[in-house]
């Protein structure tokens, strides 16, 4: 990332801070209160004006600094590099997804190839024995050594 | 003292909580040695495991993982001049030159050998201070605890490069906390409809998406490829002779002594402590020409203050429940996820667990510096093994650890939301660490806020009437202040080397 690109950055996630507490601030002030000690909005409330405050100096700090809103300098960053943690990210709740439907043993033999294959690793045959076993080693150990109901979908 | 602490020794001596350590050494080692993974990766992804032990067992397998993975990271430091955890960072600069030179054995074996000498030092000042400390901390009332609550987050953002992004993760972690229904009027709050909320944010999720699967986003991101390769296939010789060990003994006490205070002090860790003490030992060598180019003070000195923090870092988190570092606040995490609370009621609650923590810590050491040895010889082979499979191994057990949290698939989800969350922290320059104790510490400092008020009638000058309050909130105020003047001179300094 340049230092454009993170100057933008610290400028939006500021704003998104300011955001934030603005929500839940507005959400904790229709809190009952308590006639002693701290009602249950109390707390977030000050917690979201904390959170405010830090957001609000992020901006101006960037605003100051860089005299503007800085632009992001798409040319410094590597698509190709975030495209690969997107996609990692994309498989991994698709992961998430389809262990619901057709259950853990089938989908994590096929994630776990799938992204050693998407991570580079030459050995397919190598790569799908590792997968199967060490699914099959989790599965046994988690279900029979630690009781602990791993979830099964329609096929397992 | 001496009757609790040899009961502890002999329940360290169990056959089972004996080979429990010995594998969380063992792990600890090779976790650390492999870079991108770090100790808090480790004990986030042992969690499944820690739930089937009692409490004891557990935090004794994590005691060794923790100076496992200190030792480790001097592995990837010597051999491929990457450190293999933030704390091995200052180990490059004489453990490489070591290497280059066909003797990269010996520069493990001393790494090995001062990490066993900071270790257990460090374990003798724990077991010394932490009694006394804890003593001191059974009189806090519920105002101090609002107040070292604050202390503790201020502390581990203040830390960070730039004070305010640690804050506004330490606080946004506070904000997330409160998420779920309130312990006090039992109201729900910020759930927006969602009955999963209910429950809040699993701390276990958070773990497992701020500090693990964010690191395999990252290290994909980079394309899997590890920096540095492997100069020697075999390492040669790795116990260091008696004259070698007379030559970096003083080192590696000098660095043990920084480790331990540097560790004590909550929101530092290994990273700064070990070229701290790699500069104090060049002040003090007979020959300081020699350090950068191969010294073995150079390796030792670093080595023993990283493992001097092990022991220092738990005094803060066991006596008052604040973390000294990083891989301690995931500690405490795990703690909590197994209905350990560390603070001052431990001591007198649970002697037998604090007990065994301290004898553990002191055999850990032993097992440590054995296990340290005979991993050194095959030091080699482990960096081998390919990140391209490490990576979504470690993400599949991610993802089974959130789940087998409370059997909910909604754990997972939240693991992988914070996941992203973490990457684009780590992107950016957010540290994880103050999300995470802000997480832990919000209910507590909420809690503890409104007993102070009801006490007190809603008088609020009792934060500022107790003493102890009164101090940790003026050092919370104080650790802001220096960090923002921090902040300042080094920004002062970068604008002036521009200029230049």
């Amino acid at each position: 990332m340049t230092k454009n690109t993170n100057k933008a950055a610290d400028f939006w996630v500021g704003c998104a801070m300011m955001v934030v507490s603005i929500i839940f601030f507005v959400s904790a002030w229709k809190m009952p209160d308590s006639p002693r000690g701290i009602g249950p909005g109390d707390y977030p409330m000050f917690v979201c004006v904390l959170l405010f405050i830090l957001g609000l100096v992020q901006a101006l700090r960037v605003l100051v600094t860089e005299k503007g809103i800085p632009g992001i300098d798409w040319q410094g960053v590597n698509k190709r590099f975030l495209l690969r943690a997107f996609i990692m990210f994309a498989a991994t709740f698709l992961y998430y997804f389809l262990m619901r439907i057709i259950g853990f043993p089938i989908t994590t033999m096929v994630y776990l190839f799938g992204s050693m294959m998407f991570f580079g690793y030459k050995n397919k045959i190598k790569a799908a024995i590792i997968s199967v076993v060490f699914t099959l080693f989790v599965y046994l150990l988690f279900v029979r050594v630690f009781q602990v109901l791993l979830p099964s979908g329609f096929l397992i | 003292m001496l009757p609790e602490l040899l009961n502890g020794l002999a329940n360290v001596f169990h056959p089972m909580t004996f080979l429990l350590m010995v594998f969380g050494t063992i792990v600890g080692v090779v976790i650390g040695a492999l870079p991108g993974l770090s100790g808090s990766t480790g004990i986030i992804l042992l969690l499944p495991l820690v739930y089937q032990l009692d409490a004891a067992t557990a935090i004794v397998m994590l005691c060794g993982l923790f100076c496992g993975s200190m030792y480790g990271g001097s592995i990837a430091a010597v051999l491929l001049n990457t450190p293999g955890t933030p704390s091995a960072a200052a180990t490059m600069l004489d453990g490489y030159p070591l290497c280059q030179q066909g003797l990269a054995g010996k520069a493990l074996g001393v790494s090995a050998t001062s990490s066993f000498l900071g270790g257990l030092i460090s374990s003798i000042c724990l077991i010394l201070i932490a009694p006394q400390l804890a003593k001191i901390a059974l009189s806090f009332h519920a105002a101090d605890y609002f107040a070292l609550s604050l202390f503790g987050l201020t502390i581990m953002a203040s830390t960070d490069k730039n004070i305010v992004k640690g804050l506004i993760s330490g606080v946004f972690g506070l904000l997330i906390s409160t998420v779920g229904i309130d312990a006090v009027a039992g109201l729900d709050r910020f759930t927006f409809g969602n009955y999963q909320l209910m429950r809040g944010f699993q701390l276990l999720s958070v773990l497992i998406g701020v500090f693990a699967l964010s690191e395999v986003f990252v290290i994909v991101q980079k394309g899997g490829e590890r920096e540095g390769t492997s100069q020697q296939q075999k390492v040669g010789r790795v116990l260091p002779s008696w004259v070698d060990f007379k030559g970096f003994a003083l080192a590696a006490i000098v660095g043990a002594v920084i480790g331990v205070f540097i560790g004590i002090i909550p929101g530092t860790g290994g990273s700064i402590s070990c070229f701290l003490a790699y500069n104090v030992a060049k002040k003090l060598s007979k020959h300081p020409e020699k350090f950068g180019h191969g010294a073995l003070e150079g390796v030792a000195a670093p080595e023993a203050s990283n493992n001097g923090t092990t022991g220092g870092a738990l005094i803060p988190m066991l006596t008052l429940g604040v973390p000294g570092d990083v891989v301690t606040s995931v500690m405490l995490g795990a703690l909590i996820l197994i209905g350990v609370r560390p603070g001052p009621m431990l001591f007198v609650e649970n002697p037998d667990i604090v007990y065994m923590i301290f004898a553990g810590m002191l055999i850990v050491q032993f097992i440590m510096l054995a296990a340290g040895l005979v991993c050194a010889k095959f030091s080699p082979k482990i960096l081998k093994i390919h990140q391209t499979i490490l990576m979504p191994i470690i993400a599949v057990l991610c993802i089974v650890g959130a789940y087998s949290n409370a059997n909910n698939m909604f754990d997972v989800l939240i693991a992988i939301l914070f996941g992203l969350l973490g990457f684009g922290m780590k992107k950016f320059g957010y540290p994880g660490a103050p999300l995470v104790l802000g997480l832990i510490l919000g209910p507590i400092a909420e809690e503890n806020l409104n007993r102070a008020l009801v006490i007190s009638d809603n008088n609020w000058s009792v934060f500022i009437t107790s003493p102890i309050s009164c101090i940790f909130l003026l050092l919370s105020a104080a650790s802001i202040i220096y960090a923002i003047y921090t902040n300042i001179r080094d920004g002062r300094k970068e604008m002036a080397e521009k200029t230049a």
